[in-house]
């Protein structure tokens, strides 16, 4: 009866110390000091139980799981992911030339290019109309919320060279870059919209395409914008009957559907 | 027989299974906290890029907006990262022959794109999506960390789903209105009574799903 409840006590205690995994070497030290005290009988000794092994093992497959990342880096193409695939290095393929996907047509000349014609028997420019072929209306209608969205756009890649105004002091160009071009002289207050976004998308002078950052529609809407900072940088104490902003008519701004107190015209602008 | 243990090893062996018990939760302890720390979700780590760029510079000097660099963030599931051209809009004039800017100059010359370090990466079982987090009011700040005062880019997150979770369980206490989405400086989080009553507010305007939805597996383990 006490060989028995020694042995269970061992036992026991080995099982609970094994699933720390420590101190168990203590143990079977008593268990062995104690064993040739114990008459030998035909029941001793006890042959080895697999538990303890199988959950060692279990132990050491949990410490495992880390180790492997196939779940975390799996072998499919995120944005920015290389591959060793294609001799480019680039995971995705480029449109075959002169494929045009669903809805890219472009047939909105004026929209998409900011010129009347585009084509090579387009008006030259001259030194008296440098602007002959830009479109000199917007070619949708301008809301409050576009030249709000213009606002947002224009402060973003704008304002970092021509500035908060427009007049060409954004911090880049107080870092050293080429002096931007002031939305606030007479040259471009009289440019029409389409030769800003000939601007935007092509560069001019100094400044890069800015094509692959802004989409078309914020290309107008940025225009929309300036043409209202041009509107609040008017000199009060201009000469009388110089016509302030694009004197044309009808103006640059006018367009069907946008209202007067929506989005600034020559008209509500022009009280000089 | 005489006893084999001396009366005292009672006592012994009940320290030793108590103790049993302690190490067990204190190694428990220990493995939960080395799965959260930094050495393992790399958070604070600073990766060393290519080009030694400083959004501390860019952004919290020069006041360039996240925007200019990362188009296509209100678009598109990837913020987007910038192409050589977009350096060099800048610096075909600025620092235009500084060392720093080799590997830049290089890319531009061979027509080979920068290979920038990845800062966040996300477990590839985890979808996720910046366009629907910045125009339902999470801001850069929020996730990134206040980027402006980056030297080198750093993962301010842990990035674990626990981390997600907070936010996706409560976001009135995250939320913030969607002209400062961008702003570095706004509020890290909505604490006190006003600002989560504020949250929601936001959370209500931005039709923000509720906690169903934000937190059901397939939202982003898809």
């Amino acid at each position: 009866m006490r060989r028995k409840l020694v042995m269970w006590k061992s036992e026991r205690t080995e099982g609970v110390k094994g699933a720390t995994g420590d101190a168990v070497k203590v143990r079977r030290g008593d268990a062995a000091t104690m064993r040739p005290r114990v008459p030998a009988s035909p029941r001793l000794p006890v042959p080895a139980s697999p538990r303890l092994p199988v959950f060692l093992l279990l132990v050491a497959l949990l410490i495992t799981i880390g180790c492997r990342r196939d779940m975390q880096d799996q072998p499919k193409m995120k944005p920015y992911r290389g591959t060793t695939f294609f001799n480019d290095g680039l995971s995705a393929r480029q449109p075959i030339a002169g494929t045009i996907p669903r809805g890219f047509l472009r047939t909105d000349t004026e929209f998409y290019t900011g010129k009347k014609s585009g084509s090579s028997g387009a008006p030259q420019s001259t030194a008296e109309n440098p602007f002959a072929d830009d479109v000199d209306t917007f070619p949708f209608a301008v809301t409050e919320e576009t030249v709000k969205r213009g606002r947002e756009r224009y402060d973003i890649f704008c304002v970092v060279c021509h500035g908060m105004t427009g007049n060409g002091d954004g911090m880049i160009v107080r870092r050293g870059f080429r002096r931007a071009a002031s939305f606030n002289d007479d040259r471009l207050r009289q440019a029409p919209v389409g030769h800003y976004f000939d601007a935007i998308t092509n560069g001019w002078g100094a400044m890069p395409s800015y094509a692959a950052q802004i989409p078309v529609q914020d290309r107008w809407a940025i225009i929309a914008y300036i043409r209202a900072l041009q509107l609040s940088q008017l000199n009060p104490n201009a000469q009388p009957g110089a016509s302030p902003v694009p004197g044309a008519t009808p103006g640059p701004l006018a367009s069907p559907g946008a209202s007067p107190a929506a989005s600034p015209s020559p008209s509500a602008g022009g009280h000089d | 027989m005489p006893q084999i243990f001396h009366h005292s090893t009672n006592a012994l062996a009940k320290i030793t299974i108590y103790g049993a018990v302690f190490i067990g939760v204190a190694l428990l302890w220990v493995a939960v906290e080395l799965n959260r720390s930094s050495w393992n979700t790399g958070q604070w780590v600073e990766k060393q890029q290519p080009v030694q760029f400083s959004h501390k510079h860019h952004v919290g000097d020069d006041g360039i907006d996240c925007r200019y660099c990362h188009t296509s963030v209100e678009t598109s599931a990837s913020a987007g990262m910038p192409s050589t051209n977009t350096c060099m809009s800048c610096h075909r004039q600025i620092w235009a022959d500084s060392p720093y800017l080799e590997p830049v100059r290089a890319s531009l010359r061979d027509q080979k794109p920068i290979e920038w370090i990845r800062v966040h990466d996300l477990p590839d079982y985890a979808y996720f999506n910046h366009s629907i987090h910045v125009n339902k009011g999470v801001g850069c700040s929020t996730c990134h960390g206040r980027v402006d005062d980056m030297p080198i880019a750093f993962q301010a997150a842990t990035l674990q789903m626990e981390w997600c979770l907070e936010c996706h369980r409560k976001p009135e206490r995250f939320l913030r209105p969607n002209d400062k989405i961008f702003d570095m400086t706004w509020r890290s989080e909505n604490k006190n009574a006003a600002e989560i009553q504020q949250g929601i507010g936001w959370k209500a305007d931005y039709k923000v799903q509720g906690p169903e939805v934000l937190t059901s597996c397939s939202t982003c383990h898809r």
